[in-house]
């Protein structure tokens, strides 16, 4: 899945905005849940490995 | 001791030798002649010691062409005479000011070329050849020390003590006997003091500070001679850094002392400047040096060269107080080559240390970066968990609510039904035939049915009268009919 982490925090705040707003209908609720769920793990991965490229870096 | 230098001088005119001697001079040889031979007179009185005038006194009688009687001399008993003549009348050595024409040395001894110019002008207004035996300029070594080779250049304003010497065969000579190195210093004081002003009205200096001297420096071209003191401590000082930087440094060697100074300097920076891309800056430097030695970086031609030159020149001539013209032009002077080095290496640290700084920030900022995400996504992950469960049980509290409504909905809509059955019953109740009975109406029936008209009972027929409070039976014995309801029967 190529989704930048921009993109991928976009798309989770839309969906918490939405469940916010209650616009959701229950029918898709699962999906959306489940998509976001997916979208914060990556953005995780993403965080530490950002994170462990930057450990050391300056300290030569 | 320049006034010294103007006695001397003016004791050497009242002889009036210089006069008599001049080639120029309209007097012909036997007025010449006579009065250098009253000269010699004079000064036997004084010095009577000397044996003056022999040889001229023994001259031959001679007739010109124009039958004149004239003394002939021959050409060594004139030498001998005017060694005489210089010998009594200057027998003490004098203090002279002039300039350093030319010089050479052969076995030990110097040989020069000295001359008097016209302060306006530069036009020569005298000359006299000069020599400095071995034996003396050792003396003066002593005296003088490292600086004497520095007075001993050409184009060097000098004082010089020298004795008058004339020799048959090899001419007029001074010999020379002492050189005061202070007289020479003014000259270049004064000079100095010009080329400033010059150089400050040119506006050359501070112009080089305006070259960019990179935050780190690494490739060096450095001018001054192979064979410099300060040449090796500059590069070691540079290799030895405890940092581990590595330079590019590339020797452009030229003379830092002497009359070449300055044309070997200037060469080299124009040589350099045509290749700048491959440099940082430009190093000249030499090892410790007396004030004289270091006059020819007071020079007007290797102050502009370095002023305009189009890379940053760091100087490390090295002195102890005074500072030359040359620092004033460079983009950063410093007092010995090694500290050019120590400033370079210092300069690449301090480069170092901020881009540690910076790498430090950063990374700061960067972890500050991920942990803000971090925490905003822990937010969107709490969000996630919380709100579709929110979702849910407004649903299902919807769900219930509906349930709950569904019950007193149809028992709300009962009673309704209920209060308009009852008031159906009412109705019926006001219009039914009981009341009717009640408020004292009969009915009347027929085998056990209403009877509704007159014309349904026929004489003789039986039926029954219902009242309130019972019932009676009879007989009809006679009909009517009225005549509407006849109509109604047709």
């Amino acid at each position: 899945m190529k989704i930048n982490y921009e993109k991928a925090m976009e798309e989770l705040q839309q969906i918490v905005g939405q469940l916010q707003e209650d616009s959701l209908s229950v029918d898709e609720l699962s999906a959306k849940v489940k998509r976001a769920a997916e979208l914060i793990a990556l953005c995780r991965e993403k965080l530490r490995k950002t994170e462990e490229d930057l450990e050391g870096l300056f300290e030569d | 001791m320049g006034g010294l230098a103007v006695d001397a001088v003016k004791s050497h005119r009242t002889f009036d030798t210089q006069d008599t001697l001049d080639p120029q001079d309209t007097q012909d040889t036997q007025d010449t002649l006579d009065t250098l031979d009253t000269l010699a007179h004079k000064t036997h009185k004084t010095r009577p010691s000397r044996q003056p005038d022999k040889s001229l006194r023994a001259g031959q009688t001679h007739k010109t062409h124009k039958g004149h009687p004239v003394e002939k001399h021959t050409l060594f008993e004139l030498n001998e005479y005017i060694r005489r003549v210089l010998a009594l009348n200057l027998p003490d050595p004098l203090w002279i000011s002039c300039e350093i024409a030319q010089i050479g040395h052969s076995k030990g001894h110097y040989y020069l070329s000295l001359v008097q110019k016209n302060g306006e002008s530069d036009e020569i207004i005298a000359r006299a050849e000069a020599v400095l035996w071995q034996r003396q300029f050792r003396q003066l070594q002593r005296k003088i020390g490292s600086s004497l080779a520095s007075l001993l250049q050409e184009g060097m304003e000098v004082l010089l003590q020298a004795s008058v010497d004339f020799h048959e065969r090899y001419g007029f000579k001074l010999i020379i006997q002492d050189i005061d190195p202070a007289y020479t210093l003014g000259q270049l004081e004064l000079r100095r003091r010009k080329i400033l002003e010059r150089l400050e009205a040119e506006q050359l200096i501070g112009k080089n500070r305006r070259q960019h001297l990179p935050l780190a420096v690494q490739r060096i071209a450095v001018i001054t001679s192979e064979r410099a003191a300060g040449l090796q401590d500059f590069l070691q000082h540079l290799q030895e850094n405890p940092y581990g930087y590595q330079f590019d440094c590339r020797l452009y060697p030229a003379a830092v002392q002497g009359e070449q100074v300055s044309a070997e300097v200037s060469q080299q920076l124009k040589k350099i400047a045509k290749q700048r891309w491959r440099f940082d800056c430009v190093a000249i430097i030499r090892g410790g040096g007396a004030r004289l030695d270091l006059a020819a970086f007071d020079d007007y031609e290797i102050c502009k060269t370095v002023a305009e030159m189009a890379l940053p020149v760091l100087s490390g001539i090295g002195h102890e107080v005074d500072e030359v013209l040359l620092d004033k032009v460079v983009h950063t002077a410093l007092k010995t080559p090694t500290a050019v080095a120590d400033f370079i290496v210092g300069r690449n640290m301090q480069f170092e240390a901020g881009l540690m700084q910076m790498g430090q920030q950063l990374s700061l900022l960067a972890s500050n970066q991920i942990r803000e995400q971090a925490v905003l996504l822990e937010r969107t992950e709490q969000a996630l968990r919380f709100l579709p469960l929110q979702r849910i049980q407004k649903q299902q509290l919807r769900l219930d609510s509906l349930a709950n409504e569904i019950p007193r909905w149809y028992r709300q809509r009962a009673k309704t039904e209920h209060q308009r059955l009852s008031q159906l019953e009412q109705l019926m109740s006001l219009i039914s035939p009981e009341a009717t009975l009640k408020r004292g109406f009969s009915i009347v029936l027929k085998e056990g049915k209403t009877i509704a008209s007159a014309s349904e009972l026929k004489a003789g027929e039986q039926f029954t009268a219902r009242f309130r409070d019972g019932e009676i039976t009879g007989e009809v014995k006679k009909q009517y009919t009225s005549s509407k309801e006849s109509e109604y029967e047709d």
